[in-house]
């Protein structure tokens, strides 16, 4: 059937589908959508650097020769930085010799007695050299860590290290060299 | 009929089935009470803020018709960023929580309905004085994460069933 009203109403029901459509966008509008912030902050990475090293200077053949922990000219000090107030745990990673160019080697100790252990940690940045009283003395072989190993309100913690080398009666002569290896990390505590 | 008519018929027809849902969707409104917060963290250190931290969980409180059932749909990122630098976030199945009951924000440590998975949808009912939705989350920061603030959105989508 072709009717004028016929036309007329396919048109309206085009008009009525569209209007569906309209509205039906319309109601998925209508859904409530909202929105909350999530914030972090990150604190500085610990970070260790080598303030003074630890150096016997001239050592003699068959004469063990030894720099004290608190000897401020001369005993290692290992400077750490990160957040302030953080609980850190220190790993020394110590040689057993020096070498001198690639030809002698020199045997280097670390004692770890505990009356006498050969490292002290302090985290006043005010007063952090070696010869500073208050230290806490601890095992250069053993992890430090604990509830006393915490940095200061600055951030800051010093390691401070002797030991003791033992140059052998035909020891080359010549400069020898060795590393430390430091880990460091926070806790979390 | 005539054509004044039929589209008088049409208008109202499409009003009458299509404007009611909407109406009813209306009627429900979101407010974030309290962003998710990890404040300060560590390189190499996980912090996990649960959902019954009073000071640093998300809250998010919905009103609308008591008893009325809704959906919850969150959308969780999986960073957020300090300009292009991400730090990652975790969300683990039980990180959220949520309390429909008279005195629901004082329930925090004790939410009506807790240990809920904030990645799946959530379907809920309003009390009398709404819903209030807690979310808690993980921070996962490298070894190497660089320093600063970094901040993100998370989108909490509400729909109501009809239920």
């Amino acid at each position: 059937m072709n009717c004028s009203h016929c036309k007329t109403h396919r048109s309206l029901l085009a008009l009525f589908a569209a209007v569906v459509v309209i509205f039906a966008v319309t109601s998925v509008q209508a859904q409530q959508i909202g929105s909350i912030s999530t914030t972090a902050t990150v604190m500085s990475q610990i970070t260790v650097s080598e303030d003074q090293p630890l150096a016997f200077g001239n050592v003699y053949p068959g004469e063990a020769a030894t720099i004290d922990k608190t000897t401020d000219a001369s005993a290692g000090i290992m400077n750490f930085s990160g957040a302030a107030n953080q609980e850190i745990t220190i790993d020394l990673i110590l040689p057993t010799y020096l070498t001198e160019v690639g030809t002698d080697q020199m045997a280097i100790e670390f004692s770890s007695t505990p009356a006498d252990a050969d490292a002290a940690a302090y985290n006043n940045s005010a007063l952090a050299t070696p010869s500073t009283a208050g230290s806490t003395e601890f095992n250069p072989h053993a992890v430090l860590s604990g509830a006393a190993v915490v940095t200061n309100a600055t951030g800051g913690f010093f390691v401070f290290i002797g030991g003791t080398v033992y140059p052998r009666l035909n020891q080359t002569a010549g400069a020898y060299t060795g590393t430390i290896t430091i880990a460091v990390w926070y806790t979390g505590t | 009929m005539s054509p004044r008519l039929f589209i008088i018929l049409l208008i109202a027809l499409a009003y009458g089935v299509l404007a009611l849902p909407s109406l009813s969707l209306a009627q429900v409104t979101i407010t974030t009470n309290q962003n998710l917060v990890f404040g300060n963290v560590l390189p190499g250190i996980t912090k996990v803020i649960d959902k019954s931290d009073p000071t640093n969980a998300a809250e998010i409180h919905i009103d609308g018709p008591a008893g009325a059932e809704v959906t919850i749909d969150f959308s969780l990122p999986m960073v957020i960023k300090q300009s292009t630098y991400p730090l990652i976030l975790s969300f683990s199945d039980t990180d959220c929580a949520m309390d429909s009951s008279v005195n629901q924000l004082t329930n925090q440590s004790t939410p009506g309905h807790t240990d809920l998975d904030p990645k799946q949808q959530i379907i809920y009912g309003l009390g009398a004085n709404g819903l209030t939705i807690w979310l808690g989350g993980s921070a996962l920061p490298s070894t190497t994460q660089i320093t600063g603030d970094y901040s993100g959105t998370i989108y909490i989508t509400v729909d109501t069933t009809g239920g």
